[in-house]
């Protein structure tokens, strides 16, 4: 009786949940947040409860990766620039090591922290404090420049970056504003 | 009955087990109380109640060796004690159904502490407002997923529990085109981009990175001591090495620190992988519809926090809102959503989601153990009141 009562004990906490499990799962829609719909384009918002609304000639990429969000910007021609939307945990190395990495993107010398402090465009939109930042270098070259926006939400720091031709980005230069004006908390 | 049997039934019925037990389990009660300033909660129970020994590193070593009996040990041997003297030295009798209710209640007690050990769940739910999950998350455990994304309605999830990961157990499994070879395991890292690392953070002390897929190659690894305390959760990091017929295909840099799943091509089907807090899928999604942060006027004190819930079956049968608030949590389907943390600066709540199908047994122990106690006091004093009457 007593053997039988310990095997079954044994047994019973020999069974374990660490195996491979195989499931299958809806795809995860994009919920489209109600309140979030602008005047001047459609809503978007992510999973991390932010939600945004860009004008309506950017074309809208599916973001994936790294990435929270992903337009496309043309130009005349065949020009294109990029707008990518990326947060990290945490404050990612900080604000002048993230201002750096971008302007060796476009072939510009680091800045020590306090030049990259004064370069910088302090501006509060209807949620955030945000950090602009404007550089014009080289890439592949042609002239290139990169509008940036940095804030934190979440316990993340938030990166919203432009980057394409020189005239392209300097002709979209209001729109990334406006858009990053929009770019708030999910409202029910 | 030969002396063998008899000398083993004597020692489980015996008296003075008893009282070595529990002494012993005295003895693991208060060590563990104190040791709970080190480990936290958590870290407790799995070390001294959840296990059959408590386990210590052989001094200078990486070696566990069993130091003192464990919970279940001392929990079974108790069962065992109790079960061994009732069939032995107890006769049921009326007058003595008290001492027979009280110990089928504490058996019923030490049963349900391991189905409680056992099958109870812990997960968190986390909603921004507006937004459906009809998954939650483990607290603790953490998972590695291989996504097929392939197919238009649905997804295919392989999962690696973290155990193995942490095992550099190489994975094979039918769903899968390629193996899966966890090269490298920490159980607790910061990671950050190469070319930002964070002021005092020497590269040369990171730990060594042979990723060559995704962001991975773009990360440094530093490597954290394991936390034990229950506020803080450990966010590890792994390098995987995906391995085809052909050859490797690559490996990446996983972790719960990074918030996406990073994709990549295999044979012409898009695949994600990523190490995130392990899932647990329900047939039903909950929906954060409103959440509410009182506090008490012209303070920052907290009055009352609520989150209006809509939840949906999967089969249709149930469409319904629920508020759930302190104390007052929503019960479906076996599932206790309870309210646990809200951030409303950023528009979260947070829900704990518990499953615990041993629930009912602390109570119908309790139960037991108080008819019993009573029964007996009652039987007692009606012996008392009646030798005292024939006596008058």
């Amino acid at each position: 009786m007593a053997a039988l009562s310990l095997i079954t004990l044994l047994s019973f906490t020999g069974c374990n949940r660490d195996e491979v499990r195989t499931y299958r799962v809806p795809k995860e829609a994009t919920p489209a947040s109600p309140g979030a719909t602008a005047a001047n384009g459609s809503p978007a918002a992510t999973a991390s409860g932010l939600t945004w609304s860009a004008p309506d000639h950017w074309e809208e990429l599916s973001a994936g990766g790294m990435r929270r969000g992903s337009f496309t910007l043309r130009g005349e021609g065949d020009v294109t620039a990029d707008l990518s939307i990326i947060a990290f945990p945490g404050d990612a190395g900080g604000l002048a090591a993230n201002v750096n990495r971008w302007r060796g993107q476009i072939g510009l010398a680091a800045l020590s922290p306090d030049a990259v402090q004064s370069s910088i465009e302090h501006a509060d939109t209807a949620h955030f404090h945000v950090d602009f930042v404007t550089m014009t270098g080289e890439a592949a070259g042609s002239p290139t420049r990169i509008d940036g926006a940095i804030f934190n939400h979440g316990g993340e720091s938030w990166f919203v970056k432009l980057m394409g031709p020189s005239e392209l980005i300097a002709a979209e230069a209001e729109n990334f504003r406006a858009f990053v004006g929009t770019i708030g908390p999910a409202q029910p | 009955m030969n002396d063998l049997t008899k000398a083993f039934v004597e020692f489980f019925s015996s008296l003075r087990l008893t009282v070595v037990l529990l002494a012993l389990s005295m003895v693991l009660v208060f060590v563990a109380t104190l040791a709970q300033v080190e480990l936290g909660i958590y870290g407790v129970q799995e070390k001294f109640f959840r296990s059959f020994f408590v386990l210590a590193n052989f001094p200078g070593s990486q070696v566990p060796v069993p130091v003192f009996p464990g919970g279940y040990l001392v929990g079974g041997f108790l069962m065992i004690n109790l079960l061994a003297a009732h069939f032995t030295r107890f006769r049921f009798a009326w007058k003595k159904a008290g001492i027979h209710f009280t110990h089928i209640g504490l058996i019923v007690l030490l049963v349900g502490e391991l189905a409680i050990g056992l099958l109870q769940e812990d997960f968190s739910l986390r909603l921004a407002e507006g937004e459906s999950r009809s998954y939650s998350e483990s607290f603790r455990s953490n998972e590695v997923v291989l996504i097929d994304k392939s197919q238009t309605d649905f997804d295919d999830v392989v999962s690696i529990p973290e155990s193995m990961i942490a095992n550099l157990d190489s994975v094979q499994n039918g769903k899968l085109p390629f193996r899966v070879v966890p090269r490298a395991y920490y159980p607790n890292a910061n990671i950050g981009m190469l070319n930002s690392l964070p002021e005092g953070v020497d590269s040369s002390a990171l730990a060594p990175n042979s990723s060559t897929q995704g962001i991975g190659p773009r990360l440094g690894i530093s490597p954290l001591a394991v936390s034990y305390n229950d506020e803080e959760r450990n966010l590890p990091t792994a390098l995987v090495e995906l391995v085809g017929p052909g050859g490797s295909i690559g490996t990446w840099v996983v972790s719960p620190m990074l918030v996406a799943p990073q994709s990549f091509t295999y044979e012409g089907k898009e695949w994600q992988i990523a190490f995130r807090f392990e899932r647990e899928y329900k047939p039903f999604t909950v929906q954060l519809k409103e959440l509410k942060h009182d506090v008490y006027p012209g303070s920052n004190i907290p009055k009352n926090f609520s989150s209006l819930v809509q939840v949906r079956a999967n089969d249709g049968s149930e469409d319904r809102e629920s508020l759930i608030w302190m104390n007052n949590p929503l019960r479906y389907q076996g599932y206790t959503f309870y309210q646990y943390q809200m951030d409303s600066a950023n528009g979260f709540s947070v829900l704990q989601v518990v499953r615990n199908p041993g629930r009912a047994l602390p109570y119908i122990a309790c139960i037991l153990m108080t008819i019993g106690l009573l029964w007996q006091f009652l039987a007692h004093l009606g012996r008392f009141l009646n030798r005292r009457s024939s006596k008058a």
